[in-house]
């Protein structure tokens, strides 16, 4: 090993394997709470996670399969000292929140649509989205940095 | 999620208590819609909303249009910080009414409905 890596220390992990259907967002809150207050997190970094969690996994149940049901998504989240990081893998219809145009914001209110304001809050409120298609799922990692414990 | 209703004349006035989420937001809505039709001006409290997603920013989108359309008015007041910067983040602070306290709410809608 090189001089100045270090292992990452893995403090904490939570793995979920949750089906296509709306109503496991109930599973993942719960999951998420649990963990949220195992790991210590700030309110604000429980909530901001809890909704990113929420808005990731709702997109791929309405958009990527034709009908809910039969389909697994693997959700993964690990903290390693102050950065969560978040793998959703599934083998849903491709999709890139990357690269997906971004939502009209600053349009008058008559023009603006609550359609791309999940991704939206994805992308700005993590500070690091990648996506990649692999094996044809759909991998997309998340990374937040935890604000300093009180 | 809870909902309390209560009638000023040509005001309504919304506590919600709870969350407004993907599983929330859809019995919410129902209920809404029934509150934004019984008088011009809605209001809605905020103090004991607990967490918001885009499902339900996008109910309060849906509910400040119906009120825009129909020549109404329709506002949040005593959202928790954290909420308020989710709005912030998405720019709908930008469009939509939001006020610190129930006073400052009420002072906006038309003289003779509000308590203040």
């Amino acid at each position: 090993m090189a001089q100045g890596d270090t292992p990452i220390r893995v403090t904490d992990s939570l793995t979920l394997a949750l089906e296509n259907r709306l109503t496991e967002v109930a599973v993942l809150f719960e999951r998420m709470e649990a963990f949220n207050r195992r790991c210590g997190l700030s309110e604000d970094d429980a909530y901001v996670l809890t909704l990113v969690m929420e808005e990731v996994f709702t997109n791929v149940v309405r958009h990527g399969y034709p009908a809910e049901g039969g389909h697994e998504i693997k959700i993964r989240l690990e903290l390693a000292g102050d950065v969560i990081t978040v793998v959703f893998e599934d083998d849903a219809r491709s999709f890139d929140p990357v690269q997906a145009a971004p939502a009209n914001l600053d349009a008058p209110l008559e023009e603006r649509r609550p359609g791309g304001l999940g991704v939206h809050l994805i992308k700005t409120l993590m500070d690091d989205v990648r996506y990649r298609h692999e094996g044809g799922r759909n991998v997309l990692t998340l990374k937040k940095k935890l604000q300093p414990k009180e | 999620m809870e909902i309390l209703e209560e009638r000023k004349g040509s005001l309504v006035l919304v506590e919600l208590v709870g969350r407004l989420d993907s599983l929330t937001t859809e019995d919410a809505k129902k209920r809404m819609l029934v509150s934004v039709a019984a008088a011009p001006h809605l209001l809605v409290d905020c103090r004991q909303l607990e967490y918001i997603s885009s499902v339900g920013l996008g109910l309060f989108m849906l509910l400040l249009k119906i009120k825009k359309d129909a020549g109404g008015s329709f506002g949040l007041f005593s959202l928790n910080p954290r909420i308020r910067e989710i709005f912030v983040v998405s720019k709908l602070d930008r469009v939509m009414p939001i006020f610190d306290t129930r006073e400052d709410a009420l002072k906006t809608v038309p003289a003779g409905t509000g308590d203040a």
